[in-house]
């Protein structure tokens, strides 16, 4: 039986019609966004992270309906009206920290949530942040060095911990 | 005189080919592709013995379920496939072979109604004796995986021994080891085991097929590395022209072979090409924990080695009995076999050399190309026991490898003469930056430390005639087209051609475009395989851009009335300096230039290049050799620093160092990336992979919950990748390929690093905490080796080794 | 997964009523990470699935400081992990917080989820089992509370009834300078069950030092060494010998199994292991003032 969730996603409100059994990761993806995916859809993997509520949370793990009311957050929504990629996606271009690219929409979003959180880590705690994504092409050592440079470029545009990106 | 200048040719970094896509989430893999509500989706049914005969397979209750449109199975779809060997059906037919054998295949109108009619099938068998160890199925003729072997078709270099369980029997037959053995001032007899392990692509297999029902013509979707390999599997699988049949090949997530040749499409096609499904699109989804159950896993392997020393170090012969369990398919798995065996000298220069390598079938999921492919298998061992060699002759374990060194000019096992190189310089800067002779102590309390070292080699391991062909298209605004069908999975083909285009058009690469592969486009390529697709596409994507350079030049040469060599291209701008011409590529180079004669000369430009290697010789079957077995080798050097805490076993790397001679780096952003990326996974293959199976059969690790694969949490913080440039005499620019290489021997040197540090051998993969520790234990009881083998008894070292002749 | 229907009650009387009505064919969700995952692997089928994460009395964590902590059903693994009070007064839980799987599966996994499941490598199982804690069940037979040594009964198994929701736990202070570590070993560094967890809470209370130890992972249900905690009992610098009689009287406790994650034998070993180190720190962090 399908039930009407309504969130925002992306800045924007919709409704999805699923079943109770929808996972917000396939209804994502039902719906188009398809940046979200699915690699293993036991909550092993991470490459369906988005954030919620800016928590980051792997979607396959959440039902649609748990959605309600909430606000959805993708890489997607990063990317800036002219097509701007957000400081953070810009960092992992620049790094070299993208190979296949199937786990980079998933870890671009950890490091999102994590950076509004802690604006100036330390490596160690950047890759307790990023324990969750698993990578197989880079070895994880670029993307380390991305989500360095992308926290040095988030503060010098005056990103403050739980405000505006 | 070189006519173009560029500042994003050879050589440079550069931002990668749609790494900005990726990085916006736009980048659409199979997974992502749309369909309309006519898509259907298929999801499998599978054996749960490891070895019967079907009894019944009842699907009434299956297509009751509300969504479901037909069931398929293996009676239905006749058809066997394979690269190497035709050893392969999509779906099993009469007989199951394997836990986890698709034995049917359920098509809905949803993936929940596949789901769910897959739930509702019941299969029946009568269950057969299995085999599960491959040095038993070796030797033991009783129980048969393929007691058919004989009537399958294969090329002629792979060779099956029907009436056994041998899929192939690759031989290197040099010198007289017997003699040379008996005049041996040293013996060294060792094993390694290894059990197979998993690709661990984040991108699952997904597949979408279409028949049309006028024509009969068939559209493939597929995660697939190599387009063209596919449809010539699927052409000879089915007895179809090629022309019927056309394969897109989207971005993959991620390959390392486990997506290379043919994978789960026939499975897929038996849907679509059914009578009561054609002309709709069935898309098949391989959930993860059924992605080893369908699709190829790295051979497990039980190696012996051993060597023959001479009083002054030098090794003087070697006799190697590699067995590479298969599963139940070596239409891939053959090929590792012959890799392996073809380079079973490793990075040495060995006199006397006798060699059989065997690929084993089994009745467990079957192994197929791997990075590496063979090469971390053989090295995996042979490194190991040139370290125990070393150490019993009393020499340097670094001193012992560049004494008997594999110096270009030197024969290979095969009689071929090793190519250029610089490994005496990695090896010494590998030393240094692991301080490798320099005893440190721990840093962590309680813990001990230690250092290991191994040496690595590959060369594309490929058919003498794999093939590669690229086309150029110059566009009427000064862009071009790349038609390259490499599968650019995130090694950064594409960049790499773009460069190689912009170096020779002298074109900037912001306007080169490669599109992904596509049959119907694309001209042929062998497969993304081998590391092969710099050196032998790059070949032709060098060739096609020269080509439609010569032709740009000509046109303006004759347009501006002047010398095709006082012109030149530069940044996108086409300029004669003697004539004061500075003009950018218009849409003359599309529709023609007015000529002074008056006629409107050219057309649109392009450039084609076609490559396949020019000399290769297979090796002979009875003796392996050849003056040239395979088109060149890279070589290329690992060291370790490692922390043990002897209490757990827990092992933690300080320092990684990797280099490889490339020959020349023409994206240093890929290459350091294929090192760096490479390096973790050999470590992480070396520390903590490996497929486990109960006694039935049923694989224990089919998920990722239980088929752990190093995070963020698991690499070491001190990575250092580097490479070296002797040029390669037969390439585009001197390169050679690098892709797998930093895989190969990252496990050896840990094995070695771990002795150094504890005093023990270990001659079983992975070094997982529990084995480690459990060396520490034995060694405290006086043990210098610890061997785990799985189907073993006799789990004492000394008596395995002893055990099978 | 298979279809179920989903009730998203408000309330706990609804919540009860809706679990009553459906009797088995209906498992409850808080976080949802362990059940989803059970669904998609087809290992359970409930035809309803009972969403507590509406109800709002079951949010929060407050702390009593004449009682103690009480940690509402949907208290995040994260929430728990970053609270003030745990941090300062619960180490013991805060370390198994910060084990458990990974940061992003901790924003949605509860920590009284943790424990509903039963599993035996539970992360979260041995701290509750050091903090003595008490179990706060709602159900058609009203309110009841349950001791936590009583509440896991077997693999996946506990004691609730049919229809009771547990609702919070409240761990009571420790009852006098405290330190409290839980120590794990996976087979690597993040996002992995345990192969073996050992928490360990030393006290100095009106009657002297005393240990509270608790095994988990090598046991059908939570192990509290008490064989070792009475070794060790009064001793505030255990040395090397009664570390090592304790490990071993830890392990003596444990039954592990041997799965493809570990075998029984390394699993008896290593909680040897994990036993004296985890004492050994308890010990080090009361003597150096680094305790609460």
């Amino acid at each position: 039986m399908k039930r009407d969730v309504h969130f925002i996603l992306n800045g924007r409100p919709v409704t999805f019609s699923v079943e109770p059994r929808t996972t917000l990761l396939r209804a994502l993806r039902e719906y188009g966004v398809t940046s979200v995916k699915r690699g293993c859809e036991e909550g092993e993997c991470g490459t369906c992270t988005v954030v919620i509520d800016d928590l980051a949370q792997k979607s396959c793990m959440v039902l649609a309906l748990e959605a309600e009311g909430k606000s959805v957050l993708t890489v997607e929504g990063l990317v800036g009206p002219k097509g701007e990629l957000h400081p953070i996606q810009r960092a992992f271009v620049d790094e070299g920290a993208i190979q296949c690219g199937f786990c980079t929409p998933g870890m671009i979003m950890s490091a999102y949530a994590f950076l509004r959180k802690n604006p100036d880590p330390t490596e160690e705690e950047i890759r307790v942040a990023l324990a969750g994504n698993l990578c197989r092409c880079t070895g994880y050592i670029p993307i380390f060095r991305a989500v360095r440079k992308a926290a040095a470029a988030l503060r010098e545009l005056g990103h403050t911990p739980g405000g505006v990106r | 005189m070189k006519q173009t200048v560029t500042r994003s040719g050879v050589g440079t970094w550069t931002e990668r080919k749609y790494d900005v896509e990726k990085a916006a989430g736009t980048l659409a893999f199979t997974d992502d592709l749309r369909f309309g509500p006519e898509l259907l989706h298929a999801r499998a049914v599978r054996s749960t013995v490891a070895h019967g005969e079907i009894l019944s397979i009842d699907f009434s209750e299956a297509l009751k379920v509300k969504g479901v449109v037909k069931v398929v199975t293996g009676k239905d779809f006749v058809h066997r496939f394979g690269l190497y060997l035709q050893d392969r059906t999509p779906m099993a037919i009469g007989k199951v072979r394997y836990v986890g054998e698709p034995v049917a295949l359920v098509i809905a109108e949803s993936e929940e109604a596949a789901e769910e009619g897959m739930l509702k099938v019941t299969a029946k068998f009568r269950e057969l004796p299995p085999i599960f160890d491959p040095v038993k199925a070796a030797t033991d003729n009783s129980v048969l995986v393929h007691p058919e072997l004989e009537t399958y078709d294969h090329v002629d270099f792979i060779t099956p021994f029907p009436g056994t369980n041998i899929g192939n029997w690759f031989r290197i037959r040099r010198g007289d080891v017997d003699k040379a053995f008996s005049e041996a001032e040293y013996i060294v007899e060792e094993a390694v085991n290894c059990p197979q392990i998993a690709h661990g692509f984040l991108e699952p297999h997904c597949c979408i097929c279409r028949e049309d029902p006028a024509t009969g013509d068939l559209t493939i979707w597929s995660t697939a590395q190599s387009a063209f390999a596919l449809r010539d599997i699927v052409a000879k699988g089915l007895k179809y022209p090629l022309s019927k049949i056309r394969v897109i090949a989207p971005p993959i997530g991620g390959g390392f072979g486990g997506k290379a040749g043919m994978t789960v499409e026939a499975l897929c096609l038996a849907g679509a090409m059914n009578p009561d499904v054609r002309g709709r699109p069935v898309k098949l989804y391989i959930p993860r924990e059924e992605v080893l159950l369908t699709s190829w896993v790295r051979q497990a392997y039980v190696a012996k080695i051993k060597l023959g020393i001479d009083g002054e170090g030098k090794i003087t012969a070697i006799r190697n009995t590699f067995y590479f369990d298969t599963g139940i398919s070596a239409e891939y798995g053959a090929n590792p076999v012959r890799s392996a065996g073809y380079s079973s000298t490793g990075c040495y220069y060995i006199p006397n050399v006798w060699t059989d390598s065997y690929a084993v079938y089994t009745n467990k999921p079957f192994g197929g190309a791997y990075r590496g492919f063979g090469l971390p298998e053989l090295m995996g061992a042979m490194e190991v026991v040139i370290d125990i060699a070393a150490r019993k002759i009393g020499m340097d374990p670094i001193e012992f490898r560049l004494k008997n060194i594999l110096k270009p000019g030197l024969p290979t096992c095969t009689g071929m003469p090793m190519n250029n190189h610089a490994l005496d310089t990695i090896v010494g800067k590998v030393v240094d930056r692991i301080r490798l002779n320099e005893k440190e102590p721990a840093s962590r309390k309680g813990w001990v430390r230690g250092k290991g070292f191994a040496l690595a080699l590959k060369a594309p391991a490929m058919p003498a005639d794999a093939a590669s062909s690229a086309i150029v298209k110059i566009l009427g605004d000064g862009t071009v087209e790349v038609l390259a069908a490499t599968m650019d999975m995130g090694q950064g083909a594409y960049t790499a051609y773009s460069q190689m285009v912009s170096e020779e058009l002298g074109i900037p690469i912001e306007k080169i475009r490669c599109p992904y592969p596509d049959t119907q486009s694309h001209p042929y390529d062998w497969q993304t395989v081998a590391s092969r697709s710099c050196w032998s596409m790059g070949m032709a994507v060098k060739r096609a851009a020269a080509e439609a350079r010569q032709k740009l030049l000509a046109l303006y040469a004759e347009y501006w009335q002047v010398e095709p060599e006082s012109i030149t291209i530069e940044h996108g701008i086409v300029k004669c300096r003697k004539k004061g011409k500075a003009e950018p590529i218009d849409e003359h180079i599309q529709s023609g230039f007015p000529m002074p004669d008056g006629n409107c000369k050219g057309g649109p430009v392009i450039g084609t290049g076609s490559f396949v290697p020019p000399d290769v010789i297979y090796p002979d079957p009875e003796t392996g050799q050849s003056p040239k077995s395979v088109v060149h080798f890279t070589v290329g050097a690992v060291g370790i620093d490692v922390e043990v805490d002897p209490a757990t076993g827990a092992v933690e790397v300080n320092k990684v160092s990797a280099g490889y001679d490339v020959g020349k780096a023409i994206s240093p952003v890929n290459v350091k990336g294929q090192i760096e990326g490479g390096t973790v996974q050999g470590i992480s293959a070396g520390l903590m992979e490996g497929m486990y199976y109960d006694e039935r059969g049923r694989l224990l690790t089919p998920d990722f919950t239980d088929y752990k694969i190093a995070t963020a949490l698991d690499v070491p913080p001190d990575l250092d990748a580097f490479w070296e440039e002797t040029p390669e005499e037969l390439s585009p620019y001197g390169n050679r390929g690098v892709g797998e290489h930093s895989m190969i021997s990252p496990a050896p040197a840990m094995d070695n690093a771990l002795f150094d540090a504890l005093g023990i051998r270990i001659h079983s993969y992975p070094l997982n905490r529990e084995r480690v520790y459990k060396a520490i234990q034995a060694k405290k009881k006086g043990e210098t080796d610890l061997w785990e083998y799985p189907y073993a008894l006799e789990q004492s070292y000394k008596n395995a080794i002893k055990e099978w002749k | 997964m298979l279809a179920f229907e989903m009730e998203r009650p408000r309330s706990l009387a609804s919540a009860a009523e809706i679990l009553e009505k459906h009797g088995s064919q209906a498992m409850v969700k808080a976080g949802g990470t362990d059940v989803i995952v059970w669904m998609r692997k087809h290992a359970v089928h409930p035809a309803v699935l009972v969403d507590l994460s509406e109800i709002l009395e079951l949010k929060g964590i407050s702390f009593y400081p004449h009682r103690g902590i009480k940690i509402g059903a949907l208290a995040t693994v994260n929430e728990a992990a970053e609270n003030e009070d745990v941090k300062r007064y619960y180490p013991v839980l805060r370390d198994a917080c910060l084990s458990h799987s990974d940061v992003l599966i901790r924003n949605k996994a509860t920590v009284l989820g943790n424990i509903c499941a039963s599993v035996p490598s539970g992360d979260i199982i041995p701290s509750f089992a050091v903090y003595e804690a008490m179990l706060h069940v709602f159900g058609p037979g009203g309110e009841r509370d349950i001791p936590f040594s009583d509440f896991i009964t077997g693999p996946r198994k506990n004691c609730l009834s049919p229809g009771e929701i547990v609702t919070a736990a409240t761990l009571p202070l420790p009852g006098g300078r405290s330190a409290g570590c839980y120590l794990k070993l996976a087979r690597r560094n993040a996002l992995d069950l345990a192969q073996v967890g050992v928490a360990c809470l030393a006290v100095d209370g009106e009657a002297g030092r005393t240990y509270r130890i608790a095994c988990g992972a090598v046991a059908p249900r939570p192990v509290r060494a008490t064989g070792a905690e009475k070794i060790l009992e009064g001793v505030t610098a255990p040395g090397d010998d009664l570390l090592d009689r304790a490990g071993k009287a830890a392990a003596e406790a444990s039954n592990p199994i041997t799965d493809v994650r570990a075998s029984r034998e390394y699993r008896i070993s290593m909680v040897e292991e994990l036993t004296k180190r985890a004492v050994a720190l308890c010990a080090e962090r009361l003597q150096g003032g680094s305790a609460s």
